[in-house]
């Protein structure tokens, strides 16, 4: 069979079925994972392939990485994973497997990783759960998870991070809409329920009841749609909150039993509109779900036309009907339980990492717990890459998800997606070393990634750190990676944001503020009792007021989280350690304030009570 | 879709699509660049100087598709001509397949605000499509090749313009009675802002729309957590008051502001423009 007669048997048998309600949305907040997946991680930390050398990656230019971790004693630090991104493998399968593409990984993976090994580092490397890589080797692991995790069981691989190129279940996001057909219901009219004693006719504008967020009722069109899960790719929506819109309706019936549901619907095949249509009864643990496929197609995406009749059961009184479309995360979910389930099997004694990749896309915040050791929350932090010999470009702040800045503004108010128990935001690989980012932007970089708990992947070509030089001091700064690899693991919370009105109803720790022009304020609670608190000029002009927080403000945000709470709170005196200079100082009374932040900086102190 | 070929900002569209022979093969363009005959040097050069990935040598016969040359190109601007990047590259928004290609995105982005390749289509205004994986017809080949080595050559491009004109005049918007309770749908994606007074707010106000009174904004031109490129929808009764927050917004430095009257509702006018 070639790689197109296979892709068109995926395409025919379609999405996974939903037999299992442990993969469905509303098993995502019951705090279960799959497979045994391992828990209790600290965030990965080490250097990855892709912002230094796109796909121009190499058995040598890694090699040379791994020396050069050794070399700056970025080992010593906790840097440990070594991750060959895209662009290595041979870029068809051979026998069915994946291989080494034989030009640029001429030893073959299991010698790297042996090599890696014994350099006491670790392997990472890299798949996608399409058909294809983002790059377009045709070794997608899409129905090949098993075979696949067999092949890195036997590399002896420490990690694996799993992209969303070529996914054939959703490709909306981009230019082709008629794609949503997977991830949106059909713009629906009315709903008919008869059985019993009952014959009923709603209307979807007058009678349904939207939940959630993003569905629209259009009185002119006499139909309600745009009924499933917002894209996160881009920086545009907030990750906090439902993320999906279903439209219910509450009915009464006098006796418990069989009923008949006719939809009245329109297909469609565009961002909002699609095709797919999942019916339940009931919410929560107790819901049962009797509709979960393509509604018939219909000759014309505006004509409504009835479904045939779907059985439903409901019980006397009360009963709410929900018609919805979750498959754009339950789909992805199932992707990425695959290949867990893969590596479980093939490796079940080897502590792999798996890395979901899939740009905040289906919202993974609210399920990627289940499956995955960290999850992305944007598409990439840069599409300007390096390669051997080119340091590639980062920005500080830009429009799309492609700087510092637009990663760090949705993740910051992400803390309670993470934990040790569930994984870590990922707000992608670090950029310090390209060119477009400065001293003090690196420096502030690299802070605000350590006090959200992210995995610290180094991106840039390692042979151009020098021990002791300045970036080699903000990578290497012990007190700051400690935040991030605290063994609390507690990601800080936004207790202020400069540009929040002080009567704002907004809360800094949930408002999703993407104007850049700010002073931040985080506090981070530590395993030793201690709390670190960022002062961080987001913005690109040098502020010269004064800032501060007290005692009260962080314990109105942080206590809850605290392990020492009362001895925080009794405190008279505190000592001020600034993580950056290093200077050691006290204080009384509980208040913490910094004075002139320059565009872009930040001061980090951790303030300890003393008894 | 409408094709854009006479706009002048796009390639000639392919003569015809059903020849195979018309379209170039990645083997092609290496040769091109190298200005050589020798196949197998041409690959030797190109992955040597790395403007060629060792992906390109493994499609070597393959048809050469837009993203692809885009990719060869710039990697040969970057290695061989020296020739600087745009700085810029967001300005490339205006296609939107830019990000089906996530490796190639960067390297589409210049090579089409550099004027080597135009866009396939027009979509509408200000917004086009790349043709991301058609293939580059021959025709096509010569002419991106000619451009690299003679920038007079190079096409002009349409761009987003919110990026380089700061300061715009607010538009003005028209709404039909009927439609006030349907701007949330008809402006997806603006927030929608009722600068009338707390009380007219509460007493009727079109849905999805949040209230910040007129004067508070005039004196404090910021919407707390909102960036200012966010398109922003004004409006009030008449339009007068709208009109005012929205010129000071804009120079306030907000990039997309509009604003409208919906006509006195309470009173059932019939509203048709309220100017």
């Amino acid at each position: 069979m070639t790689f197109e007669e296979e892709v068109k048997q995926i395409i025919a048998r379609g999405p996974k079925p939903l037999d299992d309600p442990t993969y469905r949305y509303d098993a995502f907040d019951n705090g279960e994972v799959l497979h045994g997946k391992r828990r209790g991680y600290l965030p990965a930390m080490g250097w990855n392939s892709w912002n230094a050398f796109g796909s121009g990656n190499t058995e040598e230019l890694t090699r040379q990485m791994a020396h050069q971790l050794i070399e700056l004693e970025l080992d010593k630090l906790g840097y440990h994973y070594l991750v060959l991104d895209d662009g290595c493998y041979y870029p068809e399968r051979v026998d069915g497997k994946i291989t080494n593409d034989p030009e640029k990984f001429p030893s073959g993976f299991k010698a790297l990783a042996d090599e890696l090994h014994g350099m006491g580092l670790k392997f990472g490397m890299y798949n996608d759960i399409g058909t294809n890589l983002c790059a377009g080797a045709a070794v997608g692991t899409c129905g090949h998870e098993k075979t696949d995790a067999k092949c890195y069981a036997e590399w002896e691989i420490d990690f694996l991070k799993v992209d969303n190129c070529y996914y054939l279940w959703d490709n909306a996001t981009f230019s082709d809409a008629a794609n949503a057909k997977y991830v949106y219901t059909p713009a629906i009219r009315k709903i008919f329920l008869s059985g019993h004693d009952i014959s009923l006719e709603l209307s979807a504008v007058e009678d349904g009841i939207l939940s959630g967020e993003g569905g629209i009722k259009a009185q002119q069109e006499d139909s309600v749609w745009n009924l499933g899960t917002f894209d996160g790719t881009g920086p545009d929506a907030s990750p906090i909150g439902v993320r999906s819109a279903e439209l219910t309706f509450r009915v009464n019936v006098s006796q418990t039993g069989k009923y008949q549901l006719t939809v009245c619907y329109a297909n469609g095949q565009e961002n909002g509109k699609g095709r797919w249509l999942q019916i339940a009864v009931g919410r929560g643990k107790e819901s049962r779900l009797y509709y979960d496929a393509f509604m018939p197609e219909t000759p014309d995406g505006t004509d409504f036309v009835l479904s045939p009749e779907i059985e439903i059961e409901l019980k006397k009184g009360e009963n709410l009907i929900r018609l919805m479309n979750h498959r754009r995360q339950e789909n992805t979910l199932h992707s990425y339980d695959a290949m867990l389930e893969g590596l479980m099997e093939a490796a079940p004694d080897r502590e792999i990492l798996l890395s979901i990749c899939e740009w905040g896309k289906t919202q993974p915040q609210n399920w990627g717990y289940k499956v995955g050791h960290s999850w992305r929350i944007l598409n990439d932090i840069t599409f300007r890459v390096g390669a051997d010999g080119d340091p590639g470009h980062g920005a500080w702040t830009e429009d799309y998800t492609t700087s510092v800045t637009s990663q760090y503004n949705k993740c910051v108010i992400m803390d309670e997606f993470a934990g040790k128990e569930k994984g870590w935001n990922d707000p992608d690989m670090m950029m310090i070393g390209m060119e477009g980012l400065n001293e003090t932007m690196c420096k502030t970089h690299m802070t605000m990634w350590c006090m959200m708990n992210a995995p610290l992947m180094l991106g840039m070509d390692l042979r151009r750190m020098k021990k002791g030089d300045a970036l080699h001091k903000i990578v290497s700064n012990a007190d700051i990676i400690s935040l991030d690899q605290d063994a609390l693991g507690i990601q800080a919370k936004r207790i202020y944001a400069s540009n929040l009105e002080a009567d704002s109803q907004e809360r800094p720790d949930q408002a999703y503020i993407r104007e850049n022009d700010r002073v931040d304020i985080l506090a981070k609670p530590l395993a030793d009792g201690s709390v670190a608190i960022s002062f961080i000029n987001v913005g690109m002009t040098d502020r010269a007021e004064g800032w501060s927080t007290d005692k009260e403000r962080i314990l109105t945000y942080i206590g809850d989280r605290m392990i020492h709470r009362e001895a925080f709170q009794k405190a008279e005196r505190f000592r001020v350690t600034d993580l950056w200079s290093g200077e050691v100082s006290e204080t009384t009374g509980g208040l913490f304030a910094v004075q002139d932040l320059k565009a872009c900086d930040n001061v980090t102190i951790k303030v300890t009570p003393i008894s | 879709m409408r094709q854009c070929d006479d706009q002048g900002h796009s390639d000639l569209m392919m003569k015809d699509r059903t020849k195979k022979e018309s379209f170039a093969v990645v083997r092609e363009m290496a040769m091109a660049l190298c200005k050589t005959e020798d196949a197998e040097g041409a690959k030797r050069c190109g992955l040597k100087y790395g403007w060629l990935s060792r992906e390109d040598s493994y499609a070597w016969e393959e048809t050469l598709d837009r993203q692809r040359a885009s990719c060869i190109v710039h990697a040969y601007l970057q290695r061989v001509s020296g020739e600087a990047d745009e700085e810029d590259w967001q300005r490339a928004f205006v296609l939107a397949d830019l990000l089906d290609c996530r490796r190639c995105a960067g390297h589409v982005a210049q090579i089409y605000l550099k004027g080597i390749i135009g866009a396939k289509m027009q979509i509408e205004e200000n917004r086009f499509v790349f043709g991301m994986r058609e293939p580059v017809t021959r025709q096509e080949l010569t002419e991106i090749i000619a451009r690299i080595f003679e920038p007079q050559r190079r096409l002009t491009v349409q761009t987003v313009q919110e990026r380089e004109t700061q300061a715009k005049v607010p538009r003005e918007l028209v709404c039909d009675r009927k439609d006030a309770d349907r701007l949330q749908e008809i402006y997806a994606g603006w927030m929608i802002v009722d600068v009338r007074s707390r009380e007219e707010y509460l007493r009727w106000h079109p849905a999805g729309a949040v209230n910040y009174p007129f004067m508070t904004l005039l004196e404090n031109p910021r919407l707390p957590g909102i960036e200012k490129g966010t398109p922003v929808l004004l409006c009030c009764d008449a339009g007068t008051r709208s009109k005012a927050v929205a010129e000071r917004l804009t120079q306030d430095g907000w990039k997309r502001v509009a604003w409208l009257g919906f006509g006195d509702v309470r009173r059932g006018e019939e509203f048709e423009k309220y100017l």
